[in-house]
């Protein structure tokens, strides 16, 4: 097993996290891993279902409070944080599931971080611009999953938190989704992606970290040979 | 006819009285997913606070602000030490509101007194209303109803506040993540549906007495109106009505206890023949 | 353990030893016991919360003092049975109003407590039967005619009857229907699809502890000799609730032992505080609520050894195989068909007219672009969700218009996206109650033995997880993987000649995707089920499908081999897109 990455970045910028361990209900499911994501990156977390990357997810954004261990949003401590101060400081999250509120219209759900006309969200997905006034839970879940990337898209923000953005969805809209994370990165984002799915994950990233049973057990930059590795390393 | 009109005065009377009780329930209801079964409370607090500012010779309408501030405060007080605690759980937030009722009625009797205290009406005499004299005070409550159940609809669905209201109802874990301070606004609807509680406690002090356990004579129809309207805000106004020309009606022609058992009846009628509309989840 | 519990007959005996006024006590206590117990067991065991147990309570009581009073002594016997039958009957109707569609248990929690507003202004004001505030005093103690109980020995009875009462419902809470109660309570959607017809569950179980409840309370009459409107009153439930709150709503020994306990270390508090009781109690409930909601009960729970709360070891044998169901039987073999089928969300419509059919042992794959209606299209089949028209058969057995649970029963097997399995339950009970789900109702359940036979595809499913040696884990022990191969194989646990499959690789790996396309292949040639499966790895499609049917805005836009659908224009265009035509 190669060691782990213990690299500092830019001390202060971007998304720092030290020794994070954190469960539900008094059973732990991250056991203290450490990783970092600096302005305008994409990193990938890759590794099987049921490895603790949601958890990882939920803890980034302060749903649910970690055990042990800091997490700093640009050099400020936010460990304790509830997810709208996360928010306030430039943490944007997109969830697994359930992205959208069902029963607010999808010009409603844009509005919750401050979008007030359809133009730029439909930019992205073409297809939101004749749904504004449709209740968000009419929609697909492929489509719920494309309004919330659109939402991401639309709402700023400095470093993204990503789950699973593009389970479920048809190839030429994970492409999409692909060219937003992309966007944002250039824009001087951070970005970490949480993916099951290596080809889209490895398009955009430009660094890995695998996870496996709750820890970061190893990490590393994309390269050319990394898909084979990674596909090896995750079907053992 | 004469008796026709009185008959249909006195409903939307009664109606907007319950309603209004209902209004404050449903907000809880429909917005939070909480049950208050301190709701009746919140309003005996409104009217204890307004006889005591009638007392001290304060004028009906800062006496009306006293009772809703009253509500207004011990409603956040309530939600910052108990309820905020029980979100998670609906259960506990049905059994804590229920443990809250018990001791803010015997709080109140113990240190203000069981007796029965009387709110001077602040709107005496009767006007005539298609040629019948009516009292003008009840006639205010319905205009007052009235204009409650617009403010609340206005706000939660043409005001930015509102769809944020909305959308913590809908997943508060959402919107926090979403950067809107859910547990703030939980504080806001609660604290709002307890001032609506204290305004109804204040309102319906000069139609009878008030005293400790008074809320109990209004919640068991607001209770039943809530279950009638189901999940929504607009539809506790027709329930009201119907709810209120039962209990009137029996209550008149028959016995208030028959009229009981059949407003309860009606809601377990209605609970069974709600009509499921295609594409619904049924389980 | 098992065993330790009849100790508990040590308590109306002491009946014998202390004086009237303890012995007295001792049965009052023990029968307030026993009504917590039977409330823990509607509200924690089977997630029934309600405020009917103190209706029920007091309707025993006046209907044994009215009965009583009215027709000479020995009429209390009648009214015991009037007590039980009444309490059961008004909870029949309650339940089937407010249980049997499957409400939130709120609005059943917010019926039942209005149902206790209204009663108690009805004790006070109905004063002919009632004798209103003063209530009805005089009741005799058991006996007949002459002969009566002395004070000690109708406590002796009285308490006798309580602890045999907390008994059977420990054993009733061990029974394949007691676990299957806790199922309901934690899947309530996914035992519906299992077969199991949850109203019916939530009902039986309401109607048993609350007629049980009313027996109590018309035996507590017999005890204090008086019944006024504060035994059916909210003050009385309060008191209730906090007893089994306390003693941990999750077991029955608990707040049986916490009613008891708490009324006799409060004995005569309640007289010298009067003024400051009830403010006392609700004071404790706020703060039992707020601080304390497990209680004290699961502590005790969590100190006893592992090995007395092991659930039961469930024997699980794989089934004979039938002779295989060829098609072969002069074409006349039935065919899974879908007519029709429309579904709309408000103004929204998500399928139109979309027909399908399948063939026994065939496998079908529905794919099409996010929003083509894929997953409705199973919603609608397994009755989750209502259509707006449509008619599904498999051969001359109709499904449409039939609840989750008959549709299971009649055959028609699914498997949801996300396995969600009933987690405090063991993988052999999870497979048990997915066997018996569409076959026994509650007499059947409860004289049942932890012995199943399942499926042979079930068996096989289970031995390729890796489940087969783990039959007495907890669910909650196993990986997510893991839990998709139990949720699959309790899904194949009865024979069904319908089998749906939403995204069943969703989560897996590739290589656990590639076992579970050749376990699918395996299941549709030997056990012969009408497959249909809606997934997104075009892997797994192209491996398992004999059929493909695309979808497309609600529709069926193509139909044939993954070939010929791959090679049609249509469907690249509108699913596959543009760039990935070369790729």
């Amino acid at each position: 097993m190669a060691e782990l990455e213990r690299a500092t970045p830019n001390a202060g910028v971007g998304l720092e996290v030290r020794g994070l361990r954190a469960g539900y209900d008094g059973s732990e499911v991250l056991h203290g891993l450490d990783l970092t994501v600096a302005p305008g990156e994409i990193v990938a977390v890759l590794g099987r279902n049921g490895m603790g990357k949601s958890t990882l997810v939920n803890t980034l954004s302060g749903s649910i409070a970690p055990i042990a261990g800091s997490i700093h949003l640009d050099g400020v401590d936010v460990t304790t944080a509830a997810p709208s101060a996360r928010f306030r400081r430039g943490l944007r999250t997109f969830r697994q599931e359930r992205p959208v509120f069902p029963e607010l219209t999808v010009a409603q759900n844009l509005s919750m971080v401050g979008v007030k006309s359809m133009a730029k969200p439909s930019s992205y997905f073409e297809f939101l611009a004749k749904r504004g006034g449709q209740a968000a839970g009419t929609l697909s879940g492929g489509e719920q999953k494309m309004l919330a990337m659109a939402r991401m898209a639309s709402g700023g923000g400095s470093m993204w938190i990503l789950d699973e953005p593009t389970e479920g969805l048809q190839p030429s809209n994970v492409e999409r989704s692909g060219a937003i994370v992309l966007e944002a990165a250039e824009r001087g984002c951070g970005v970490l992606l949480v993916e099951q799915h290596l080809n889209i994950a490895l398009k955009v990233a430009s660094r890995w970290y695998l996870m496996e049973n709750g820890l970061l057990v190893e990490s590393g930059d994309v390269g050319p040979d990394t898909r084979r590795y990674i596909f090896g390393r995750i079907s053992v | 006819m004469d008796v026709v009109i009185n008959e249909v005065l006195s409903i939307l009377s009664s109606a907007a009285i319950a309603s209004v009780i209902a209004l404050g329930l449903g907000i809880t209801f429909r917005l939070m997913g909480i049950i208050n079964l301190a709701h009746g409370e919140f309003m005996m607090i409104g009217a204890y606070a307004a006889v005591y500012a009638g007392a001290i010779g304060l004028p009906w309408p800062l006496g009306l602000l006293a009772g809703v501030l009253a509500a207004a405060v011990v409603g956040a007080l309530a939600e910052v030490l108990i309820v905020r605690w029980l979100y998670s759980s609906p259960e506990l937030s049905i059994l804590g509101t229920y443990g809250l009722s018990i001791v803010l009625i015997q709080g109140v009797q113990v240190t203000l007194g069981k007796g029965y205290l009387y709110s001077s009406n602040p709107f005496p005499g009767a006007i005539e209303v298609f040629g019948v004299a009516y009292p003008i005070y009840r006639l205010v409550l319905i205009g007052a109803a009235a204009v409650l159940f617009l403010i609340i609809l206005l706000l939660l669905n043409a005001t930015p506040l509102g769809t944020k209201i909305r959308a913590v109802a809908a997943d508060g874990k959402l919107a926090e993540t979403l950067g809107i301070r859910s547990s703030r606004l939980n504080l806001v609807v609660f604290t709002a549906s307890a001032a609506l509680a204290g305004l109804a406690g204040v309102l319906v002090g000069p139609l009878g007495n008030v005293r400790p356990d008074m809320g109990a004579d209004y919640i068991f129809t607001a209770f039943v109106i809530v279950i009638i309207a189901g999940n929504s805000i607009v539809r506790l106004i027709p329930a009201a009505i119907l709810v209120s020309t039962v209990q009137n009606l029996m209550t008149f022609w028959i016995d208030p206890m028959v009229a009981k058992i059949a407003v309860l009846v009606i809601a377990l009628l209605v609970l069974q023949g709600l009509r499921r509309t295609p594409g619904e989840v049924t389980v | 353990m098992r065993r330790l519990h009849w100790l508990l007959l040590l308590l109306p005996l002491l009946c014998l030893f202390v004086s009237n006024y303890y012995s007295g006590l001792v049965g009052q206590y023990a029968i307030l016991g026993a009504t917590a117990a039977l409330l823990a067991f509607s509200w924690g065991y089977a997630g029934v919360l309600h405020f009917f147990h103190v209706v029920a309570f007091g309707l025993g009581a006046y209907s044994v003092g009215w009965f009583a009073l009215n027709l000479g002594p020995d009429g209390l016997w009648l009214g015991l049975l009037v007590a039980v039958l009444l309490t059961g009957g008004v909870a029949v109707l309650l339940g089937i109003a407010g249980l049997g569609k499957n409400y939130g248990f709120m609005t059943f929690a917010l019926v039942t407590f209005v149902v206790v507003l209204a009663l108690e202004q009805i004790a006070v004001q109905f004063t002919a039967v009632t004798g209103g505030f003063n209530g009805l005093s005089n009741i005799p103690r058991l006996g007949f005619g002459d002969w009566r109980l002395s004070g000690s020995m109708n406590a002796l009875v009285l308490a006798t009857v309580a602890v045999l009462l907390v008994i059977g419902l420990r054993w009733l809470s061990t029974t394949p229907y007691g676990v299957a109660l806790r199922a309901v309570r934690d899947a309530p959607r996914r035992m519906g699809s299992f077969g199991v017809d949850v109203p019916a569950m939530r009902i039986s179980v309401f109607v048993l502890t609350s007629a049980a409840t009313g027996l109590l309370g018309g035996l507590f009459a017999t005890q204090t000799q008086f019944v006024s409107p504060s035994d059916i009153g909210l003050a009385f439930g309060t008191s209730i609730l906090v007893w089994t709150m306390l003693g941990s709503k999750t077991t029955l020994l608990g707040p049986f032992l916490a009613a008891i306990g708490i009324n006799f270390a409060t004995t005569g508090l309640s007289e010298s505080l009067v003024d400051y009781w009830l403010l006392i109690m609700g004071v404790v409930f706020v703060v039992v609520v707020r601080f304390l909601p497990e209680g004290f009960g699961v502590w005790l729970v969590r100190i006893l050894p592992a090995r007395w709360r092991r659930a039961p070891h469930v024997e699980v044998r794989r089934a004979v195989p039938e002779a295989p169901r060829d098609a072969a039987d002069g074409g006349a073999a039935p065919e899974f068909v879908v007519e029709q089928l429309s579904v709309a969300y408000g103004s929204n419509r998500v399928l139109q007219d979309v027909g399908l059919h399948v063939s026994p042992g065939e496998v079908l794959c529905l794919i099409g672009p996010n929003g083509a209606g894929k997953s409705t299209v199973l919603n609608a089949l397994s009755a989750v969700i209502r259509v707006e028209s449509g008619r599904w058969r498999f051969g001359d057995r109709q499904f449409q218009g039939r609840s989750p649970w008959r549709i299971a029963r009649d055959g028609l097997s699914r498997k949801y996206q996300h396995p969600s399995i009933a987690t405090d339950l063991t993988v052999g009970q999870n497979l048990a109650l997915a066997v018996w789900g569409p076959r026994y109702r509650f007499r059947r359940l409860l004289w049942q033995r932890w012995e199943i036979e399942i499926e042979p595809s079930a068996w096989r499913i289970l031995e390729a997880g890796g489940l087969d040696a783990r039959l007495d884990q907890l669910a909650a022990e196993l990986s997510h993987g893991q839990r998709q191969m139990l949720e699959l194989a309790m899904a194949l646990a009865n024979p069904c000649d319908v089998l749906l499959l939403d995204e069943p690789a969703a989560g897996m790996t590739k290589v656990e995707a590639a076992t579970l396309a050749s376990l699918i292949t395996e299941i549709a040639r030997d056990a012969r089920p009408a497959v249909i499966v809606v997934e997104h790895d075009l892997e797994l499609i192209r491996t398992v499908a004999d059929r493909v049917v695309v979808l497309q805005n609600g529709g069926v836009l193509a139909e044939g081999t993954y070939a010929e659908v791959e090679a049609d224009v249509r469907v690249q265009e509108a699913y596959l897109g543009t760039e990935a035509q070369h790729g």
